[in-house]
């Protein structure tokens, strides 16, 4: 009795504690902060206001929070580096959030902007939570492609296929349960195939957002693992021409890759932006410690356009993108069959090692992507928008085996040709119904045409229809920020092929709803609080429905099953955040729940052909049970000292038979320290860097399913330098990666090539930035 | 100067896209995509006696394709014999059947056949050479020795290899694009 009785004091007093003074009433203020040439987010901006004890930062929205400000007028102040600093007066509470708009340095001191609106259009709707990449950090972890800029987030892991080709894991899902968007459009291509790497220039992406878990909602069904949004540079809104080149060196593979971005803004009311960019991209073989991985050379070209044109009240936006790609193959990883791969297993080595080089032998893949976006944006009133978007994608992926044909007159030709045609229309209405809620009311629709030739067969021809309509509405108060959505889908889906031995003429229709709930704290000292509750549904792909052969790199008979129902995902995700000047912590905790998850499943009887006997896998469903979590914190101490770790966790079962799902990423562990030097006459943010990867063996397996055990843990350790060098106006951006630092020979269980040849030893990376302006801006 | 730049984008545009467009498609057709493919249904062995020349043909096949039924003849031979084989691999799905031999001679340098005797009473030898001098295995001898009958195995391997992958007398290079095995019984 006594116990309870102190409980609940305890309890009393906490509950007090959290209560604002009644007394005394206060207010918040919501400040976001913008580059006012860009109008890019500024990510640690020091914002004061006077009378209020903390400093503030933004976060990587360029937003903070103060609340507790009494009434009446408060000045504020924001400085960040590199920018002109701006104080502005406001008043509590008929102003309460503001927007400002900062100039950098490298320009003279033009209008600085300081909006007082109420309703501040968000440079991201969802209250979901999104992980982050902006462009400096883009910038600084640009590699070899573009899944693995993303493994900078806490989370995200890496499905690879040699060192060409990777796939971005977002906890535990990948392919077809993770959408990405470039440039605003769902990426149309072969997703299916574990070796089908996303079709993205890396050196377009300069800002990068993730979002971790079903979000369906938003973007359309299948993205149940999470959704990846890759986003261009912004148009230049200042007038004059400006551009920058980028240059990047590889030693492991030889590689050199060079971007070029120009960008302009013209005509009297600067209507019209532009931006060119293209890029190209060599590499030869990559090596492991020991021996050249022979084959995984790599040569790329891609290149966008985009303009845009605001008259009045309407915005105009034309986007077209090429990426086009030839990308070798391991040669050790193709595999004639079971005893082929049952040889390979055994070496410790590949059997083929042969002499560095550029070329690319087979086997290979020849992708090329063509997106072609046009976007209308009506700004109907000041808080409401209709957002038209229509897209075309063309996405050719050819595939080339070993093996070549007998026959004299198919015998140059690819195993797979497999040319997907799709188009997309959006439509959305951005509104504001009352005066703290918003919303999205959208439908969209996409065409989807896919043409299957080559010699081997691996899918069917397929024409897919879908059509969606969805609702969010956000309501927004003080302190809370309460969303919930809905969404309804239907995918038509005719399947035909007219192959000798594969013959088949199929229609499905599925549909379905999903919905999410996200309800968002906002508490003191920048801490907070986003729960969601999400659903989430995807149709088979493709392959699991009809795949029917060999799959060279694996040396396994697939067997599609046409019968296959959608999978169904409910998760549950909370994360714990606080953004502050010299610390960030962020904890993220999730449970994902997928009915009829689809999985290959082995089949006990081999396939036997004239090639001999395959082990055979057949698409089939469980119920699949993700737990996790994702945890990270960065703190610098004593303005110079930095540290940082990254937790990942992830527990995968499957719920039906109680065993651990297979390839499920590895639980990991990322610690970083660095010192950050002061700024001198010419070199300014000039910061050291070492960080430890430890990645432990993935010790949730079934034994006797995969062909070799997880291989064990492994820790790599890396080196990161960076400075900016003044050069007249600009500044130039000069980095040096040291990856692998001990030369360290490893496996990851996510490798698909793992069981042939260990992954890539040594790296050192230089990058260098060079911005340029083509025409001084004038005076405004 | 307005306009100057104005052009200068455009033309820059024009310029550039049309490189990038031109430099691919090398496809000259988008949708008569042909789907041609390819399959091997059968390996047969032909035994000719050089004593007599009476010639015997033993075959290994699966005409529907992979995972399908198999039929494989059981290869007997006499005692105490020796016999020229030669090879041949089929596409018997098609009508009349492919005989992709000619094309297996052709790009000899490109592949190998290797011969595994199951039972020492049936000795495989004299694998035929390519241009290069290097075993090819079109043709070769078997050789059946004394002392009353017997079961066993004859396992014709076809290995494929590439100027990446080249060709080695080490049966576990390249890679594999038939691999059967018949029954033998020597009596």
């Amino acid at each position: 009795m006594k116990y309870l009785f102190v409980f609940c004091c305890l309890l009393l007093s906490a509950f007090l504690q959290a209560q604002p003074a009644k007394n005394n009433q206060t207010y918040v203020l919501k400040v976001w902060v913008r580059d006012s040439i860009t109008h890019q987010p500024l990510t640690a901006a020091s914002v004061t206001v006077k009378g209020h004890r903390h400093l503030h930062a933004t976060n990587e929205y360029g937003f903070t929070l103060f609340d507790s400000i009494r009434a009446g007028e408060v000045k504020v102040q924001v400085t960040n580096l590199g920018y002109h600093s701006v104080q502005a007066v406001v008043n509590v509470p008929s102003t309460d959030q503001i927007e400002v708009f900062m100039c950098p340095e490298s320009y003279h001191l033009h209008e600085t902007v300081i909006m007082n609106q109420r309703n501040v259009d968000d440079p991201t709707f969802s209250t979901q939570h999104k992980s982050v990449i902006n462009a400096e950090q883009a910038d600084k972890s640009r590699g070899q492609n573009i899944s693995e800029m993303l493994t900078v987030i806490n989370g995200i892991t890496l499905l690879n296929s040699g060192p060409n080709i990777a796939k971005p894991v977002i906890r535990g899902l990948h392919s077809n349960r993770v959408l990405m968007l470039n440039a605003g459009v769902r990426q149309e291509g072969q997703n299916w195939g574990a070796e089908h790497g996303p079709e993205i220039d890396p050196f377009v992406a300069n800002r990068v957002e993730v979002i971790k878990g079903a979000s369906a909602v938003e973007f359309g069904a299948e993205a149940i693992g999470g959704v990846i949004k890759i986003s261009p540079r912004d148009y230049r809104n200042e007038r004059g021409m400006c551009g920058i080149l980028q240059i990047q060196g590889l030693s492991n593979n030889m590689q050199g890759a060079v971007s070029l971005t120009a960008e302009g803004t013209h005509l009297k009311h600067n209507q019209l932006s532009w931006r060119l960019q293209g890029s190209l991209r060599k590499a030869g073989d990559s090596r492991t410690p020991d021996y050249i991985i022979s084959n995984t050379g790599l040569s790329d070209r891609n290149f966008s356009v985009a303009t845009a044109y605001r008259f009045k009240r309407v915005h105009t936006e034309l986007y077209y993108s090429k990426f086009y790609s030839q990308m070798g193959i391991f040669i050790g990883s193709h595999m004639g069959n079971a005893d082929d791969l049952q040889a390979a297993l055994k070496r410790n080595q590949p059997l083929v090692v042969n002499p560095f080089t550029y070329n690319i032998d087979r086997p290979f893949q020849q992708v090329s992507h063509d997106l072609v976006s046009m976007k209308l944006t009506w700004f109907a009133t000041d808080n409401s928008r209709l957002v038209f978007h229509q897209s075309y994608q063309r996405n050719m992926r050819e595939e080339y085996d070993t093996d070549r044909p007998f026959n004299q007159a198919i015998r140059n030709r690819p195993a797979y040709d497999l040319r997907l045609y799709s188009l997309n229309t959006d439509i959305k209405w951005e509104h504001e119904l009352l005066k703290h809620v918003k919303g999205k009311l959208g439908i969209s629709f996409m065409q989807q045409q896919n043409d299957a030739a080559g010699v081997a067969f691996i899918i069917p021809d397929f024409n897919v229809r879908t059509a969606g309509v969805y609702l969010m509405e956000k309501w927004e108060h003080e302190n809370w920020i309460l969303e919930a959505g809905l969404r309804y889908d239907m995918r038509w889906l005719d399947a035909n092929s007219t192959r000798r031995f594969n013959e088949l003429d199929e229609s499905r229709t599925f549909s379905n709803f999903n919905g999410i709930i996200s309800l968002v704290r906002l508490l003191p000292r920048q801490w907070i609080i986003t729960a969601t509750s999400s659903t989430g549904w995807r149709a088979p792909a493709i392959n699991e429905l009809f795949s029917n052969g060999l799959h060279a790199a694996s040396a396994t008979y697939e067997i599609g099953d046409k019968t296959l129902k959608p999978e169904q995902s409910l998760m549950l995700d909370a994360v714990i955040k606080k953004e502050a000047k010299t610390c960030r912590i962020e904890i993220g905790i999730y449970s994902h729940y997928i009915t009829d998850f689809i999985y290959q499943r082995p089949n006990r009887q081999p396939t036997l052909t004239i090639r001999g006997a395959f082990p055979t896998f057949q698409f089939s469903q469980t119920n699949a049970w993700l737990n996790g979590a994702d945890i990270s914190a960065d703190k610098i101490w004593f303005k110079h000292w930095q540290t940082g770790m990254a937790l990942s966790y992830l527990h995968a079962n499957d719920a039906t038979n109680n065993e651990p799902l297979i390839f499920m990423p590895a639980n990991r562990l990322r610690l970083q320290a660095g010192y950050l030097l002061n700024d001198g006459k010419r070199l300014t943010q000039t910061a050291v860097e070492l960080r430890g990867n430890y990645v432990m063996r993935q010790f949730r397996f079934v034994s006797g399913i995969d062909y070799a055990d997880p291989p064990p843990a492994y820790f790599l350790l890396g080196f990161h330098v960076r400075t900016h060098i003044k050069v007249s106006n600009n500044s130039w951006m000069l980095s040096m990666d040291l990856h692998n630092l001990f030369n360290t020979s490893y496996r990851d269980y996510l490798s698909r090539f793992r069981y042939f040849t260990d992954d890539t030893g040594f790296n050192l990376v230089l990058r260098l930035s060079v911005p340029f302006s083509l025409s001084t801006p004038e005076k405004q | 100067m307005k306009k100057q730049h104005l052009l200068f984008i455009l033309a820059t545009c024009i310029a550039i896209s049309t490189l990038f467009t031109s430099c691919k498609d090398d496809h000259d057709h988008d949708h008569d995509h042909d789907h041609e493919n390819e399959l091997i249904t059968a390996v047969r062995l032909t035994f000719t006696n050089t004593a007599n020349n009476t010639v015997r043909t033993f075959k290994w096949s699966q005409p529907a394709g992979p995972g399908t039924a198999i039929t494989t003849d059981t290869i007997t031979l006499p005692v105490d014999s020796t016999f020229n084989v030669s090879v041949v691999l089929l596409d018997e799905s098609k009508s009349p059947a492919m005989d992709v031999t000619p094309e297996i001679r052709k790009y000899g340098e490109e592949h190998q056949f290797f011969y595994t005797s199951g039972t020492g009473r049936l000795v495989i030898s004299n694998r035929d050479n390519d241009r290069k001098n290097m075993p090819l295995g079109l043709a070769f001898t078997a050789q059946t020795s004394a002392n009353g009958s017997i079961l066993g195995t004859l396992r014709c391997v076809l290995k494929h290899y590439t100027s990446a992958a080249p060709k080695s007398t080490d049966p576990q290079a390249g890679s594999t694009d038939a691999d059967v095995t018949f029954p033998v019984k020597i009596q």
